[in-house]
């Protein structure tokens, strides 16, 4: 199915991520159930569907059966959305269906829920709407006895929605995050669609996500994809909508360092992630500050984040090696961000890096390091954060420079290398090698994919004026696997091995 | 007792259910109200505005404007001690006989 075929019947919801997984949007001109335990966004996210359709020149209708529009218009204002606003300007419209605790309502006999249609009826023509919200449906069989009687009328509402000609969310509260869609069988009632919001607790780490569950008649895709509410509203993150789409370039870009540059048969590819892993001290960061000043002596714009040290630190490290990284930042070649990685969820983290690299614009992005980033995370929800970011950056067509801190001193890999390593076009690996008493640093190119490179274990040398990769560590093996052994080898039979494997 | 009861029915259109219940609010109205009481019908249709600011949700609905507290009974009204109660009246149970479940 073509693009254009898949996202003709849907509805855009304005929501970026939303209408990824939804191949467009929400199925247009009908109801779709918004199922989700209490405190899953269904409000914000229903809300939100109103808000973005106002942008987009579609007025809409809140029809509230909990809380008061009073309570929804202050609730709102702390995500920016100006309720009172949008209603002066006959953009949006409460029909308010709450129950007024002041007032008892007593049943007498059969009833139906004409009026409440005939209210919505008069509210869309009113302004005009294409949009409307129920919110939420589960709370009418609190405010009457009868289930039966309000199952039976809540199928008329949903007869009428379809004659007014508009899309509509109706949310429905869940008992649990998996198990029965909804709680009285609402299911039935906006068969159609179904979109579920979850918010559930993995590994102590709240984890909310969104899954489409059926769209009748048209395609979305399928499983559930994380998403946060940010400051913006609900922000869905598509995971597998970032295919290998990026276009693949031979250019070539400094790493900052000459010597790593040969080593790296020329250069790193310009939109390339180029993974750094070593042990603490091995010298990352310089790597970091090199890929950064190479690129800003070429006129590119460079942005870091760093999560392992302060701005201050970060500041004075590239001093140390000559860089005026303060000014540099003040001329706007340069931005850094620092944080510590435990202040907000790795999903709220994606958001705001994704959000600080569309502004800035950078030619290229570090990250220092992933791994502290892996610390506040769930192995599920880094794997997703490094391949929703590397696609991101990728996308952009920047270079990224990511380093990843092994945990032992030695060898040893981390399990952040374990999820990114595939991902990854470049892997170089700074060591430690213990030779004749002596902690001596080494570095190599493990992978550079599309190119050849070299694959000499070399010295890796730190002083004041920065990073020197100097003779390959002929007699030494073992340096990768954490235990590095001298051989004792005449110097002319390691001359004749090497000449038995030349490079490339 | 010279408490003056102001009523509103909410119907929509001229449904048999709106008939109905109008028909038992009289009933009841003429039979404990006589004289003291005023009722205005108001099909939502025609006044979606006033079924907004009454928050009407199910119909019929009748509204109890006065005496205060406000109140609300919905449904055509055929239940009519519950009608009784919503209305705040005292239970006429004995009057009309009804005194099977005792």
């Amino acid at each position: 199915m073509n693009d254009a075929r898949r996202t003709m019947d849907k509805l855009s919801t304005g929501m970026a991520g939303f209408d990824t997984v939804g191949f467009g949007g929400l199925p247009k001109g009908r109801a779709t159930l918004l199922a989700g335990t209490a405190g899953s966004a269904k409000t914000v996210f229903a809300m939100q569907f109103l808000v973005k359709g106002v942008e987009l020149g579609e007025n809409g209708v809140f029809v509230t059966f909990e809380e008061t529009p009073a309570d929804l218009r202050r609730n709102m204002l702390s995500l920016g959305w100006d309720c009172a606003l949008l209603e002066e300007q006959k953009k949006l419209a409460f029909v308010d269906a709450s129950p007024r605790p002041e007032e008892e309502r007593i049943e007498a006999g059969p009833f139906d829920f004409a009026a409440l249609v005939a209210r919505i009826e008069a509210c869309v023509r009113r302004i005009d709407a294409k949009r409307v919200v129920l919110d939420s449906i589960g709370a009418m069989f609190a405010q009457f006895k009868d289930p039966a009687a309000v199952r039976k009328e809540l199928y008329r509402i949903s007869a009428a929605l379809k004659q007014m000609n508009v899309t509509a969310i109706v949310t429905s509260e869940r008992t649990e995050d998996y198990g029965a869609i909804s709680r009285h069988g609402m299911e039935e009632f906006v068969a159609d669609n179904v979109v579920l919001l979850r918010n559930t607790l993995d590994e102590e780490k709240r984890r909310r996500t969104v899954e489409i569950l059926k769209f009748r008649g048209t395609d979305h895709q399928k499983g559930e994809f994380p998403f946060v509410v940010s400051d913006e509203g609900v922000v869905v993150i598509p995971l597998s909508s970032i295919q290998l789409r990026q276009s693949s370039t031979t250019l070539r870009i400094t790493s900052g360092s000459k010597e790593l540059d040969a080593m790296c048969g020329g250069g790193f590819f310009r939109d390339s992630i180029i993974l750094c892993s070593g042990a603490t001290g091995t010298g990352k960061t310089l790597m970091v500050t090199a890929f950064m000043a190479g690129g800003i002596a070429k006129g590119e714009r460079c942005l870091a984040f760093c999560f392992e040290e302060s701005r201050q630190q970060f500041f004075r490290n590239a001093a140390g090696w000559g860089f005026d990284f303060e000014q540099l930042e003040k001329d706007g070649h340069l931005k850094v961000v620092t944080d510590y990685p435990e202040i907000m969820p790795l999903e709220n983290h994606l958001i705001r890096m994704k959000k600080v690299i569309e502004e800035f614009k950078p030619n290229r992005v570090a990250i220092d390091s992933l791994s502290a980033l892996e610390r506040n995370s769930t192995t599920r929800s880094f794997r997703e954060f490094v391949i929703s970011l590397t696609a991101f950056v990728k996308d952009q067509e920047m270079a990224g420079l990511f380093t990843s801190t092994t945990p032992s001193l030695l060898g040893g890999s981390s399990v952040t290398e374990a999820h990114i390593s595939s991902i990854c076009d470049s892997i170089i690996l700074l060591r430690y090698v213990e030779v004749y008493g002596e902690m001596r640093r080494a570095c190599t190119v493990l992978k550079m994919r599309g190119s050849a490179h070299d694959k000499e274990i070399r010295e890796f040398n730190i002083d004041d004026s920065g990073m020197h990769v100097g003779k390959a560590f002929r007699n030494v093996t073992g340096i990768l696997a954490g235990h590095p052994m001298q051989l004792a080898v005449a110097p002319e039979e390691l001359d004749r091995l090497h000449e038995m494997f030349p490079n490339d | 007792m010279t408490m003056k009861f102001d009523l509103e029915l909410f119907v929509v259109g001229q449904s048999a259910k709106a008939k109905v219940a109008e028909h038992n609010l009289r009933r009841l109205c003429d039979a404990r109200l006589a004289g003291r009481y005023e009722l205005r019908i108001t099909d939502v249709l025609e006044n979606a505005d006033a079924a907004e600011a009454a928050n009407i949700v199910a119909t019929p609905a009748l509204v109890r404007r006065a005496p205060l507290p406000m109140r609300m009974v919905v449904g055509d009204l055929s239940e009519r001690s519950a009608l009784v109660y919503g209305l705040g009246l005292e239970s006429d149970d004995d009057l009309e006989g009804n005194l099977a479940d005792e």
